[in-house]
């Protein structure tokens, strides 16, 4: 009886001795597992800390009606074990049919859900769980496909209404875990003002802005190499913000000038980097040392020491949608992140980055094969084509239609290679896919079957490039920092030390050093440049015309400039927006364009010979146009002086320092044209050789330069040459036609005049 | 005298433990049923959801922005694709009227999310509702906030220790689907604080068995499976790894599951009372003895020390729980100690072990009681120390213990301290009545010279121990000596179950109930108490019959025991006893009508549900004239009389209901009278 009682006691102990047991075989249990599960349930290790994707808003826009985005964060390894939710906070076309519209995630290549498309009205957030063990410490990649249809319209200019926007302030990974305040790498997760800015604050002693601002250069640029971000900006403040954003303190306690509450903050940070998070997304970070020499050293110690893994991971992130272009070779569409799905929509579209060399030089001497590998659906309707567009233009195409299908096995089209520019060019590849019942559009018969199959061995074949620095390059000095991205010295030249001016300079050379990949070694001057000096020179002015970009002079015996070749249209176009005040003010060049318009003639009472000589100049300019991949509207927008607001610009100095000019009438204006300028959709779509933004209705004008100066030659080699020549005479094909003319010319006196006369001699 | 004490406690603790054993899953199967027998599987049916019988906003979004463009082929368009997925949709009768815009932006909402403000977001919404009439938060923000705050509350009663509150507020999860994982985790540990193995089975089956595609990564799985072990026999855990092993990736790593499962396997020999279990086998047993050897490792020492002690290898016993408890002392492995000590008669050695270690004791000294009587059944002439005197007497209260009760109470008498030894007689007859109690009771108050006091229990017990007082007269004083001082029992000192049900551990004090019973029989206020702790936790049957065990004990707290057996009834949804109940024993007026109302709307819902349109009506007029209506029975209100034809009186019901709440449910409502009256929008 006595041991029954005995044993049954046990019942109640060996399960404690088993759980006991349980706990202390760590070889069983995964450490982090058991962590997590005990982290969870404090409620105090669970702020919901969120860390804010690195993409600035475009990137975060899905088009069309299936289209993908690479998204990426940064977590502790703290934050990577205990995991946590996937924050989409997104609206969407009004267009886009509720029924089936799915935006689909998956985080490091693992799926991890599905959420429906359906926020038209206001700003949705969203939350998938993220199940322990799909992130890793460091960068993160999230995957987001969405496939949405059209409502009511089933045409494939239709398509292009559809979007989703996710939003960039209030979307991102939701923490279980806060990062250390104190770490370093949690300034990757500053937040984002409501302007949708990352803003780095760089607090400045009284009366010392200038000094202050040379000395945050190293750091302003370190910070936003860290950081990867695009929608970055640079103010100068003497009090700590508010809001999301960084408060750059750089300097020591003893340096002179500081006010009080600066000082205090120096005093009590250790020498070197440090960073502390504040909340509300905002980060102290502080820079602490008593000299450049110790402030360059202290912040290198960090980049090589605890910031190093943040820029080490990077390259771990998964694929990216990005194309090298700088050497000769064939890249499938799956090594930019392409994955091959069946499309069953009216409108595929799939876009990669082609980042060329910055030394490139566009012409027709060749071509980038893009080799497509893909089929159709029979039963499309005529009409469906292939188009390839380079940098929001169309480029070629390729019908599709078969009643049967098509199946593509590496069909070649030609890119030429002018439709590029130096640095990253926005490649797409469309496919029109009507069918019958498109025409109908009956909601009751909507298909969910594939029309369209674009394999991921899909490739381009990328040639040699012709290879020649040449200015002025929008393009390539936004997407490639060139011709500052090389170790020379940059003057950053402001024409007076005012925060808006410093702002400016600072942002743009925090831009300049992102497309670089490495800090500027920039020196910055208060003033105007030298124009002694060969050294490159970032110029920001507000108000000095001095220092304003001229107009480019006309090339030598080279074409008219662009914008002055027909002022009647230009000042009707001009006229059509000119609904601001500052268009409508009083301007003489306007008054006359509206006489001229007004008083135009009739061309049936012009002469002939005036006929004649507009028809010739209307064709010209239209091959011209043509060659260059030009619109008609940005060909002939002319700029009144009045409705510049902001003008970017490069010019060659005497002594062979390139000068990148940003111009402005007043402090007011800059800050206002470089907001727009500066836009993410705006700064990597710059090409030509002159940007304007126009005071009217902030748009921007870019200018094709008339003529470019070139820098000294790098590659000598013959295929580079003959590549340049060829290049060189597609850019001027009215050389090229004389000499083909006076090659036959020739031959043809040759062959009537000279053979007949002096006879021939044969061998016997 | 000694025998019978020992025996009574372990009685207590083989109840106990045959019902661990009963709830630690010997009932309960981890395997899903359709899993577990092939044979009949039940073929899968599709679940059809229930299609929106009305377009909500974002249906008709584009609408209004196509009319508002003046884009008409494709308001006529969307008209067209609204009527084929909404049969009956008509046409917004402020369609081409501005549209009511509400341009709130929620991102201060979203921050006071994320600070687990919800205070604050209350006092937010309320104030956007206020400057923007007739807005409301987004449906998303409203499920996500609903979401936040589940798991919110759950953790803050999780590490408030109100496992019961867990348990409820889990209710909310489904298991099959939930993503996060360690809600799902607390919910089992609170199950298993509350001992509801039952209640665990879902949990753990919705983890372990999802549907393809939904599966969680193997790293949840094997932690899960770790936890099932401390919850289920390894046989059951068997079948489960089988099941499991279709994934091989998963299979290769559930064999580091072995040690843990022999652990479980003699865990649950050792504890096997009916001997049913089998022994482990000697391979086994020495992979356990070389986790206990090679890594000190104090649980797997005191596990040893259970086996041996079944196997009665009292020195083996002894020598393991000794490692166990010199390594780091701890109560089970005193617990074991003390008993194999005890078993091999060595009970002063046990005494002494535990006499030495009363500070490790804590709470549960009343599990040491019969070693903790030892100096008071053997040493009468010798002092007990203070501190072990006021231990036994609190474990005594703590335990209600009638005969450890008498025991002290024979102490204190031997040392002349009749007040004392007469309060803990008393004491003692109160938990339960005996000779022992009676026979103390009446020699106290012969030695306090009380003979009004020994007439008074005379007169009480005179007829059931007759003896006790024919012995009185022949009864000797007692010398007294160097007895220690005895203190009475304390009035502040709630017995356990009192406790445990106060800190919501429900589990427990059925447990400590349970304990209790097995000595005798319970009083009625604890049956009153065990009645709430089955109630709490949803053993209805098991609360009705402690409520009217109370009731029929004449319970001080009547009130109480009859609102408990009242409520019990309601969730029973056995209305018409309830019924009679109510109308046959009195109760508080705010109590009675509480039933009474939900009785009548539980009547109304069942008569509703049966098409009883009338009875339904009836029902919620009774309900109306003793309580207020909320939207939700006025609306069955609403639908009673749109079907037995009262539409007049269904449409202004509906109309006056859209004037206070923006529901949709009332627009559909309208709607559909309108239909049937053939009144056109």
């Amino acid at each position: 009886m006595r041991n029954i009682l005995l044993y049954s006691a046990l019942a109640v102990l060996t399960a404690l001795a088993s759980a006991s047991a349980k706990a202390q075989t760590p070889s069983l249990v995964p450490e982090a597992l058991v962590q997590t599960a005990t982290r969870t349930d404090t409620p105090s290790a669970r702020p919901n800390a969120l860390v804010l994707f690195s993409q600035s808003k475009p990137e975060m826009r899905l088009i069309g009606e299936d289209d993908t985005r690479h998204l990426t964060f940064y977590l502790s390894p703290e934050q990577a074990r205990d995991g946590g939710r996937l924050r989409l906070a997104y609206t969407n076309a009004v267009s886009i049919l509720p029924d089936g519209a799915m935006m689909s995630a998956s985080v490091n290549g693992h799926a991890i859900g599905d959420i429906p498309i359906r926020s038209p009205q206001t700003v949705l957030a969203t939350e998938l769980p993220i199940p322990p063990g799909m992130l890793v410490a460091g960068w993160n990649t999230v995957r987001l496909r969405a496939q949405q249809q059209h409502r009511v319209d089933c045409s494939i200019s239709a398509a292009y209404e559809l979007w989703t926007q996710v939003d960039p302030i209030t979307s991102g990974f939701l923490a279980e875990t806060a990062p250390d305040a104190a770490d370093l790498t949690s300034l990757i997760a500053v937040g984002r003002t409501a302007s949708e800015e990352t803003e780095i604050r760089v607090i400045t002693a009284p009366g010392e802005l200038a000094r202050d601002a040379g000395r945050s250069l190293e750091a302003v640029q370190s910070l936003a190499l860290l950081l990867g971000r695009q929608d970055l900006r640079i103010t100068f403040t003497e009090t700590e913000g508010a809001g999301p954003g960084i408060d750059l303190f750089v300097g020591d306690d003893a340096t002179p000038g500081l006010n009080p509450a600066v000082r205090q903050v120096l005093s009590n940070a250790a020498s070197g980097l440090s960073a502390r998070q504040m909340g509300d997304g905002r980060v102290r970070v502080i820079l602490r040392g008593a000299n450049d020499q110790a402030l360059s050293a202290a912040l290198v110690a960090a980049l090589n020491g605890p910031l190093q893994p943040v820029l080490a991971s990077r390259h771990a992130l998964t694929k990216q949608p990005v194309i090298d272009a700088s050497s000769s070779r064939r890249v499938n569409l799956a090594e930019a992140g392409y994955e091959t799905a069946p499309f069953s929509g009216r409108l595929f579209r799939t876009s990669f980055d082609l980042v060329m060399p910055e030394d490139f030089y566009p012409g027709d001497y060749g071509s980038i094969d893009l080799k497509l590998n893909g089929a159709t659906a029979p039963g499309l309707a005529p009409g469906a084509q292939v188009l390839v567009r380079v940098n929001e233009r169309a480029v070629t195409s390729h019908v599709l239609y078969d009643p049967e299908g098509v199946t593509l096995k590496e069909k070649a089209l030609a890119l030429s290679l002018r439709a590029f520019h130096p640095g990253v060019n926005k490649v797409e590849i469309l496919a029109e896919l009507p069918t019958e019942a498109d025409q109908a559009c009956d909601p009751s018969a909507r298909s969910g079957a594939p029309r369209f199959l674009l394999l991921e061995e899909t490739g381009l074949v990328i040639p040699e490039l012709a290879r020649v620095g040449r200015m002025p390059d929008l393009a390539s000095l936004v997407s490639r920092a060139y011709p500052f991205n090389h170790d020379r010295a940059l003057d950053l030249v402001v024409d007076a030390a005012t925060p808006g001016r410093l702002s400016t300079a600072v942002t743009m050379l925090s831009r300049l050093a992102l497309a670089s990949g490495h800090p500027l070694p920039g020196h910055l001057v208060i003033g105007s440049p030298d124009p002694s000096s060969a050294t490159n020179a970032l110029v920001i002015t507000a108000g000095n015309h001095d220092l304003a970009m001229t107009d480019t002079p006309p090339a030598k015996g080279g074409r008219p400039a662009a914008g002055r070749i027909d002022g009647l249209t230009t000042a009707s176009v001009v006229s059509s927006s000119a609904t601001s005040p500052a268009a409508t003010s009083s301007d003489s060049e306007a008054l006359l364009n509206a006489f001229q318009v007004q008083t135009a003639m009739d061309a049936d009472r012009m002469s002939w010979t005036t006929r004649v000589s507009s028809a010739i100049q209307h064709i010209t300019e239209m091959v011209d146009r043509w060659l260059q991949y030009q619109d008609v509207t940005e060909a002939q927008r002319a700029i009144r002086p009045a409705d510049a607001l902001v003008t970017l610009g490069q010019d060659r100095r005497a002594e062979g320092a390139i000068w990148t000019v940003v111009t402005a009438e007043n402090e007011a204006d800059l800050l206002r044209g470089t907001g727009v300028l500066f836009d993410p959709t705006h700064w990597g779509a710059l090409k030509g050789g002159k940007a304007t933004v126009l005071r009217s209705d902030l748009s921007i004008i870019t200018e094709t330069p008339v003529a470019f100066t070139f820098y000294p030659l790098t590659d000598l080699s013959l295929g580079n040459l003959r590549r340049l020549a060829a290049a060189w005479l597609s850019d001027h094909f009215a050389i090229y036609v004389g000499l083909i003319l006076l090659f036959i010319g020739g031959f043809g006196l040759w062959l009537g005049y000279i053979v007949p006369r002096k006879g021939v001699r044969t061998v016997e | 005298m000694k025998k019978s004490l020992l025996s009574a406690t372990f009685l207590a603790r083989t109840t106990i433990g045959l019902m661990m054993a009963t709830q630690s899953g010997f009932a309960a199967s981890l395997v899903p049923e359709k899993l577990a027998a092939p044979s009949t599987t039940i073929e899968a049916k599709a679940v059809v959801e229930p299609e929106a019988s009305a377009p909500d906003a974002v249906e008709l979004a584009a609408l209004y922005y196509y009319a508002k463009e003046g884009q008409m082929e494709r308001v006529e368009r969307e008209k067209k694709r609204l009527s084929l997925k909404f049969p009956g949709f008509v046409e917004p009768e402020d369609l081409f009227q501005p549209e009511p815009e509400f341009s709130v932006d929620e991102t201060p909402l979203w921050q006071l999310y994320d600070a687990d403000d919800f205070a604050g977001i209350e006092a937010a919404v309320t104030q956007l509702a206020l400057d923007n009439p007739g807005w409301q938060p987004s449906q998303d923000f409203r499920d996500k906030l609903a979401r936040r705050k589940l798991r919110f509350d759950m953790t803050t009663a999780e590490s408030a220790g109100d496992t019961a509150q867990v348990m409820a507020l889990g209710k909310a999860l489904d298991p099959q689907t939930e993503m996060e994982v360690d809600l799902l985790w607390t919910l089992i540990a609170a199950c298993r604080s509350q001992g509801q193995t039952e209640a665990m089975v879902p949990v753990y089956q919705g983890i372990l068995f999802r549907k393809p595609g939904t599966e969680l990564p193997d790293d949840v799985v094997m932690t899960t499976l770790q936890m099932a072990v401390q919850d289920f026999p390894a046989k059951e855990l068997r079948k489960v790894i089988a099941l499991l092993s279709e994934k091989p990736e998963l299979a290769d790593r559930m064999k580091d599951l072995t040690l843990d499962l022999v652990r479980r396997d003699i865990a649950d020999f050792a504890a096997d009372a009916a001997g049913v279990a089998e022994t482990p086998a000697p391979e086994a047993v020495l992979a356990v003895r070389r986790s206990a050897d090679l890594g000190h490792n104090g649980a797997d020492q005191t596990l040893l020390g259970w086996y041996y002690l079944k196997l009665d290898r009292l020195d083996d016993a002894e020598t393991w729980f000794r490692k166990a408890f010199d390594g780091k002392p701890q109560i089970e492995s005193l617990k074991g100690l003390t008993l194999s000590l005890d078993r091999a008669n060595k009970r002063d050695q046990a005494f002494l072990l535990v006499s030495s270690h009363l500070d490790l004791l804590g709470d549960k000294a009343d599990t040491f009681l019969d070693i903790l009587s030892y100096p008071f059944q053997t040493a009468s002439e010798a002092t007990i120390d203070p501190k072990l005197a006021e231990l036994y007497a609190k474990a005594i209260q703590s335990s209600q213990s009638a005969d450890h009760a008498v025991l002290i109470g024979w102490y204190a008498y031997n040392g002349r301290q009749f007040e004392a030894a007469k309060a803990w007689f008393a004491k003692s007859a109160e938990w339960k009545v005996g000779e022992d109690s009676v026979k103390g009771m009446a020699l106290s108050a012969v030695q306090m010279k009380d003979t009004g006091e020994v007439e008074a229990l005379k007169t009480r017990f005179g007829a059931t121990y007759p003896q006790v007082f024919a012995e009185l007269k022949k009864a000797v004083a007692p010398k007294g000596g160097s007895t220690g001082t005895v203190g009475e029992p304390a009035h502040d000192n709630q017995a356990r179950y009192v406790v445990s049900f106060r800190n919501k551990r429900y589990g427990d004090c059925l447990a400590d109930l349970e304990r209790i019973a097995a000595r005798g029989n319970l009083s009625a206020e604890a049956q009153l108490i065990r009645g709430w702790c089955h109630l709490e936790l949803n053993h209805l049957a098991e609360a009705r019959d402690a409520f009217q065990f109370a009731l029929a004990g004449n319970v001080a707290k009547g009130d109480d025991a009859l609102y408990g057996l009242g409520l019990s009834l309601l969730r029973a949804h056995m209305t018409g006893d309830l019924e009679a109940l109510l109308a046959s024993r009195p109760l508080s007026e705010a109590r009675a009508k509480e039933l009474r109302a939900e009785m009548l709307w539980q009547k109304a819902e069942s008569a509703f549900n049966t098409k009883d349109y009338e009875v339904t009506l009836a029902n919620l007029n009774a309900r109306l004239e003793i309580a207020p209506e909320p939207v939700g029975m006025t609306q069955m209100r609403a639908w009673a009389h749109y079907h037995l034809g009262n539409l007049k009186q269904s449409r202004a019901i509906f109309a006056e209901l859209n004037q206070i709440v923006d529901d949709p449910a009332n627009r559909r409502g309208l709607a559909a009278i309108q239909d049937r009256m053939g009144i056109k929008p």
